[in-house]
């Protein structure tokens, strides 16, 4: 594993500082760069585990066809199974046993008899049509399923699916509640405007409203569960004695009748969907293991279904949906896709890759090895790839009581050069005060020292993006004892000079600079009995020109302006500067125990 | 064990193409294809392959026994699969990247999906209509619902590439035909 | 910071629009193939384009875009089925920046751009994989799967695992290029 880094994501949570990095809580507050996203209005981090998320519109992943959320609500799910979301409602079909999707194929011509095969002459394929599985072969006719035409297929499954038993039960179920929830939710969405405490605005009228169903919904259900309802006229006629004023306004207009099933689930076994006496007979005549479907096969389908293989349904394949996320703390929108199911663009798109430069971490002396390694593969052929593999582990590994230089390389997305300054979060920190005795064991075996100073990093540019002297950039880039002076010279921006501190073989400071990328060195000491992975946290600060005071610096301010013009606009101001600080985890690999130097823990 | 003697027999309506590989004492029937990188070897006993079959590229078939590996007819063999099974009826598909042992044996209209591994330790029949798929090399009885089809579609595969291929690969001629 | 990708400079061609082909993989049909530039061809990789459909005029039967990768072993190959009665061949496009994994099969109709297909996977034949869509190592894909945009796919069958972040795109794209740029010749 080549060595990670992570950034970290507060969360909404008090202490911007993340835990150490040995903690496992530690392992959820940091995420690859690529997956977060950037408030400009808060100026902060947000994952994928704080925003909060809307559906913007459904699909079929199979027919890419767009289904409107209207009509996904309207058409009752066209489910069997409704409690398991929205299905697609033209012709497309799961394979019951494998779920793979199925196709729909004519019959064969009628055999001539005489066992040879006839080819068919007729080119449009001959009625009836069945649904054919061509991973595992199942196919619609061995459960009698057939169609007439091969389109309008889910009309025509429609008949079966609203005839089953479970389907009908579930309509009954959904009349009787109907009057409940329409009047709870009437008089919750007057009460839930009262406690919101979001900012109102136009979209989020469909939120609450969604809400406040979903909240009838769920009371109308917790006051009906089996076990608990016949505590429920008690309490209830004892608040309706004392005054009609209870906490919950809704819990009054709750007077309903009992539910009564459709089918007594006693009987229900005789009926075709499983359970009691028939299943029993059914298991003590078993020939073959495969008539009984698996778990996986039935558990799709709702509560009670048959055992047998030779009752599995074809299964409407369930919805896909394009979101919209928020920040969790101002409700300003961060992702917004495009309408079209298939589109990768969005209308909106704040993610963090534009805003935070981007840190990879290596270990020269790991690349080295890997690099001889190839290098040797080429000439001596495939053969002995694997034995080389197996040296690159040793050579390439972190052994415990050495020292160790690695290389930190940020690049900058914006359209402005920034400062940086990195600094390792020490660990005594916040969380060792609290158990400071278990920490003092836990103190972590290394030691790691990274360039105090702050450096700078390119601009970057449109133009970088073309890679016309890939060969030239290529051998600079891996000559690392090449002079500073030489590859800084080729930024066009104004520092260089200042960053060169030091000597000619230094380890930690800045090694190299290319285009909107500089290279800093770091160099870890590994204790003597140190075990592990080398795994700390740091905390990176970056200084930012920013032209107009609002933070919504990148974009918009600098789209069309070549790096030399947006400098030069940026040198008529009083420059003014912004300051963002945020937490990475950087993961340099497994510590290789002393004892045996030469072998890495078998998950490596 | 005695030295492999190669002796192609290739009938004169089969296509074998230039690049493929072939070791030991083969015989391929009336208009079967064998496609440039597949590799038919015939180690112990001799290799004789029915007509009209398909054998795409990557493909490696192999004989380890004494007694004569028998493949019927109108089979498909896919992309890169391999197979050592002593007998192997009519109209069976191996599917792209599948293996089959050399313990097995295959009657017809089998199946075996693409990347599965059929490698008993004891000897065994594949029924006829017998489908093997996913990682853990399922097994269920194919009901044969749509082979005719399946049987035209092979039929007019073999069909244009005995006709397309010759137009850009070179043709590998038996002594024997 | 990544280190150079060597090949020996005596194994690949390179053509005018920097599209790198070893010599040790099989190209048949060549006149049939359309390669957007920048793009590497594996050695052991086998690409059939002499799979052409039939009838008259010029056919292209493969086409890749820009920055794409055919891995070690792989083979592209166009799809076939009977339509009304008549057998045919169909052709395979693929846009930009698609990697395809080591000793991977691929018959598939269409593969949109900044798709990455893991190793030793089995790309059935008519599947249609949208755009930044991911399919893992080993995964089997039957035939006519639509895999949709930004969706990893993963098993056997393949299926559905999880949607892929927005930032997809970029990513793939800034991977490619720099894979692109890695690829070295080495003088041996």
């Amino acid at each position: 594993m080549p060595p990670t880094v992570d950034y970290h994501c507060p969360c909404l949570s008090q202490s911007t500082v993340p835990p150490p990095p040995h903690l496992p809580s530690s392992l959820h507050s940091f995420h690859p760069l690529h997956t977060l996203f950037f408030c400009e209005e808060c100026d902060a981090v947000r994952c994928n585990r704080c925003v909060s998320v809307e559906v913007s519109g459904y699909y079929c992943p199979n027919c890419l066809f767009e289904v409107p959320s209207a009509s996904v609500r309207a058409e009752k799910n066209r489910s069997k199974s409704p409690c398991f979301g929205a299905r697609c409602a033209r012709n497309c079909f799961m394979c019951p046993n494998c779920r793979n999707t199925l196709s729909v194929v004519p019959s064969d011509p009628p055999d001539p008899g005489d066992g040879r095969i006839a080819i068919p002459i007729s080119t449009v394929g001959e009625p009836p049509f069945f649904l054919y599985c061509n991973h595992c072969r199942w196919d619609s006719a061995e459960v009698g399923i057939t169609f007439e035409k091969p389109t309008g297929l889910a009309a025509q499954l429609q008949k079966f699916e609203d005839s089953a038993p479970d389907s009908l039960e579930f309509e009954r179920l959904k009349e009787h509640f109907e009057p409940v929830i329409r009047a709870s939710s009437l008089s919750s969405s007057t009460t839930a405007n009262a406690p919101a405490a979001h900012p109102s605005s136009a979209a989020h009228s469909h939120r609450l409203r969604t809400n406040s169903i979903t909240a009838a919904a769920s009371a109308a259900l917790a006051r009906d569960i089996p076990g608990v309802s016949k505590y429920n006229p008690l309490a209830r006629s004892g608040r309706g004695g004392g005054g009609a004023v209870g906490r919950d306004k809704t819990t009054n207009k709750d007077e309903m009748p009992e539910y009564r099933s459709r089918v007594d689930i006693a009987s229900a076994s005789g009926r075709g969907t499983g359970g009691g006496e028939a299943d029993v007979e059914y298991m003590r005549h078993l020939e073959n293991v495969s008539e009984v479907a698996n778990l996986e096969q039935r558990w799709i389908n709702s509560w009670a279904t048959s055992l047998q293989t030779a009752d599995l349904k074809p299964l409407r394949i369930p919805l896909h949906s394009k979101r919209s996320k928020r920040c969790p703390a101002c409700a300003h929108i961060l992702i917004k896709p495009e309408q079209k199911a298939q589109s990768v663009r969005y209308k909106i798109k704040l993610v963090a890759a534009t805003y935070l430069p981007a840190i990879t971490a290596a270990l020269p002396h790991a690349q080295d090895a890997t690099n001889a390694d190839t290098a040797a593969k080429r000439t001596l052929g495939k053969s002995t790839s694997a034995a080389a593999a197996d040296d690159d582990r040793g050579a390439g590994g972190i052994h415990a009581g050495k020292t160790y230089p690695f290389h930190l390389a940020l690049t900058n997305p914006l359209y402005d050069p920034i400062q940086v300054r990195l600094t390792v979060q020490r660990v005594h920190s916040s969380a060792s005060t609290a158990a400071a005795a278990s920490e003092k064991a836990r103190r972590p075996p290394f030691a790691v020292s990274l360039p105090s100073n702050s450096f700078a990093i390119a601009a970057y540019a449109e133009a970088w993006e073309y890679d016309l002297d890939d060969e030239d950039d290529l051998d600079e880039m891996f000559g690392l004892d090449d002079d500073d002076f030489g590859v800084a010279g080729r930024v066009p921006g104004r520092e260089g000079a200042k960053d060169a501190r030091g000597g000619k073989a230094k380890v930690v400071g800045v090694l190299e600079k290319k285009a909107n990328m500089t290279v800093v060195g770091g160099e870890v000491v590994i204790g003597k009995e140190a075990r592990g992975n080398v795994k700390f946290n740091m905390l990176v600060s970056y200084t930012y020109r920013s032209d107009d005071p609002a933070p919504s610096e990148s974009n918009d301010a600098a789209e069309g302006l070549t790096p030399a013009r947006a400098a030069a606009a940026g040198a008529g101001k009083p420059p003014e500067t912004k300051t963002f600080a945020f937490y990475t985890v950087v993961d340099l690999g497994p510590i290789i125990p002393r004892e045996e130097p030469r072998h890495v823990d078998p998950d490596f | 064990m005695a030295p492999i003697r190669d002796k192609y027999t290739i009938h004169s309506k089969a296509v074998v193409c230039q690049d493929v590989e072939l070791k030991g004492d083969i015989t391929i029937g009336s208009g079967s294809i064998v496609h440039p990188k597949a590799t038919i070897f015939a180690i112990a006993g001799p290799i004789v392959i029915g007509s009209g079959c398909i054998i795409e590229e990557g493909a490696i078939i192999v004989n380890r026994r004494k007694e004569v590996m028998r493949i019927g007819d109108d089979n498909l063999f896919e992309i890169g699969c391999r197979v050592e099974s002593p007998t192997v009826g009519d109209f069976n598909t191996v599917s792209t990247r599948a293996r089959v042992h050399h313990t097995v044996r295959i009657g017809s209209y089998c199946v075996v999906g693409a990347g599965c591994l059929v490698v008993p330790t004891e000897d065994e029949f594949l029924d006829d209509y017998t489908v093997i798929y996913g990682p853990a090399a399922e097994r269920r009885t194919w009901s044969g619902r749509g082979k005719v089809q399946e049987a035209d579609l092979r039929r007019k595969h073999a069909e244009y590439l005995r006709e397309m291929l010759p137009k850009f690969n070179r043709l590998r001629r038996g002594e024997g035909s | 910071m990544d280190p150079p990708i060597y090949y020996s400079k005596a194994e690949y061609i390179e053509t005018d629009t920097g599209n790198k082909v070893s010599r040790r993989a099989t190209i048949a049909g060549p006149q049939n193939i359309i390669l957007g530039g920048k793009t590497i061809i594996s050695s052991g990789a086998i690409i059939r384009g002499d799979l052409r459909r039939t009838g008259a005029g010029h056919a292209v039967v493969i086409s890749l875009g820009r920055y794409c990768v055919v891995g070690e072993g792989c083979v592209m190959r166009p799809p076939y089925k009977t339509y009304r009665g008549n057998f045919n061949y169909y052709p395979m496009k693929i846009g930009d920046h698609v990697h395809i994994g080591a000793n991977t099969v691929v018959e598939a109709a269409t593969i949109g751009s900044h798709v990455e297909i893991g190793k030793n996977c089995v790309i059935g034949k008519f599947t249609i994989i949208k755009d930044c869509a991911r399919v893992a190592d080993g995964t089997i894909v039957p035939p006519n799967t639509v895999i949709p945009a930004l969706a990893l796919f993963a098993g056997s069958p393949g299926r559905f695992v999880e949607d892929l972040p927005e930032s997809t795109q970029e990513t793939v794209e800034t991977q490619t290029k720099r894979y692109y740029t890695r690829f070295q010749p080495l003088d041996r």
